[in-house]
């Protein structure tokens, strides 16, 4: 999927789930040994979602966390917490599925070398509802039924993620 | 901006329409303005932008459909917010309304967009120019369609929050309420005797303060919306 055409970049998303190692690629990943954002499914109600965190992660002059890769899973967190918002939107050592988020510049054509150490099975992305626990999501981002029954869930969701700068929450 | 084409030019910004990250999207330009001084006009600008970011989630808390925010561009002055399709200004909708003479349906109308903005003050939100022009309507049921719609089969949409701010203030909520009655009268030949519907609903929604605001209200019309300054 292309984000802003200013970032000239792609972003591509993949699922996989029956994960038989999740505790030592979490390992891997806060070694910084793979380039990617590593996301809780239960916590996506879509990819659109991740596409809005991503593209606010390239547009913004400063990252508030280490890498790109960090800041997508800080900007889909409501909080301003950076701990926080890795710990939830990030993967457990128990997790049997995750999300595996990888950004490419338009011009190159990378292949992650280093999704064959994860040992599970590629779904299609559309098993991701499956996944999705949407009382949890709305409990996060602190949805009501007030604002569910009149707004689509995840344009509440989109904008939250868009707008947290200006946010007081 | 790529593949955005201009649709709308207003006083504050420039408005263009196209696909942002996949979806139909209207971006939301705001422009420097020469005559003000540079600092002064960048300050403003973050905080139209800021203000209008808040409101637009506020109302949503508040059961207040607004249009979505994809992504905010603070290099660009830029906001990308979701096209809101098959939707119609109330500026136009009064038209039709005028126009078959169908006052009934004008008057309902009329009472639903009191609803509304007693919904906005009610969360203390001041929109700062509520016009008819500042409000669509999309349908409930029907997405695609506003044919033959009843008004209580619409979704009211305020939009364009640039100016708003939030208040508890029956000042602020009296001026609100000032600038859209003067907006819809010099708009609409049949807004004048309508606008009373508009009050009830507006008193139907917000029942803890609006008896305040109106009294306000009553206080401003009389003297303008800018309050006198002298010897209170």
């Amino acid at each position: 999927m292309d984000l802003d055409p200013e970032t000239n970049t792609k972003l591509s998303i993949k699922l996989f789930t029956q994960v038989k190692n999740a505790k030592e690629i979490k390992e891997q990943l806060i070694q910084g040994e793979f380039k990617c954002s590593m996301i809780k499914p239960s916590l996506i109600l879509d990819p659109f979602q991740i596409a809005v965190a991503a593209n606010k992660a390239l547009l913004n002059e400063k990252l508030t966390t280490k890498t790109v890769y960090t800041e997508i899973l800080f900007n889909l967190s409501p909080t301003k917490n950076i701990s926080k918002s890795l710990q939830t939107f990030g993967i457990d050592e128990k997790d049997d599925a995750l999300l595996v988020v990888t950004l490419c510049k338009d011009t190159e054509n990378e292949e992650a070398d280093f999704l064959k150490q994860i040992d599970a099975v590629e779904a299609p992305i559309e098993k991701l509802s499956d996944y999705t626990d949407i009382n949890l999501i709305k409990k996060i981002y602190k949805i009501n039924d007030k604002e569910s029954s009149v707004t689509p869930i995840l344009d509440s969701i989109v904008s939250r993620i868009a707008t947290k700068d200006f946010l007081s929450l | 901006m790529k593949n955005f084409e201009l649709i709308k030019q207003g006083a504050e910004a420039k408005l263009y329409q196209g696909t942002y990250l996949g979806k139909p999207a209207i971006a939301k330009q705001r422009f420097a303005k020469k005559y003000r001084h540079p600092s002064l006009d960048s300050s403003l600008t973050k905080e139209r932008i800021t203000a209008e970011n808040r409101a637009l989630i506020r109302c949503k808390i508040a059961g207040i459909r607004t249009p979505a925010v994809y992504a905010v561009n603070l290099a660009e002055n830029t906001i990308y917010m979701e096209h809101v399709l098959h939707s119609k200004t109330a500026k136009d909708l009064i038209e039709d309304y005028s126009r078959s003479n169908d006052h009934s349906r004008l008057q309902e109308f009329f009472y639903h967009i009191g609803k509304t903005v007693g919904k906005l003050h009610e969360n203390n939100i001041i929109h700062g120019d509520l016009t008819s022009s500042n409000i669509l309507v999309v349908s409930k049921h029907n997405p695609q369609t506003l044919e033959n719609c009843n008004p209580s089969d619409l979704i009211i949409v305020p939009i364009d929050f640039g100016l708003s701010r939030i208040q508890s203030s029956a000042e602020d909520k009296g001026v609100d309420l000032y600038v859209l009655e003067r907006a819809l009268i010099s708009t609409h030949s049949l807004a004048e005797e309508s606008f009373e519907h508009f009050l009830s609903g507006y008193q139907a929604q917000y029942t803890n303060g609006s008896k305040e605001v109106l009294h306000k209200y009553d206080e401003i019309k009389l003297r303008g919306r800018k309050r006198v300054l002298i010897g209170i």
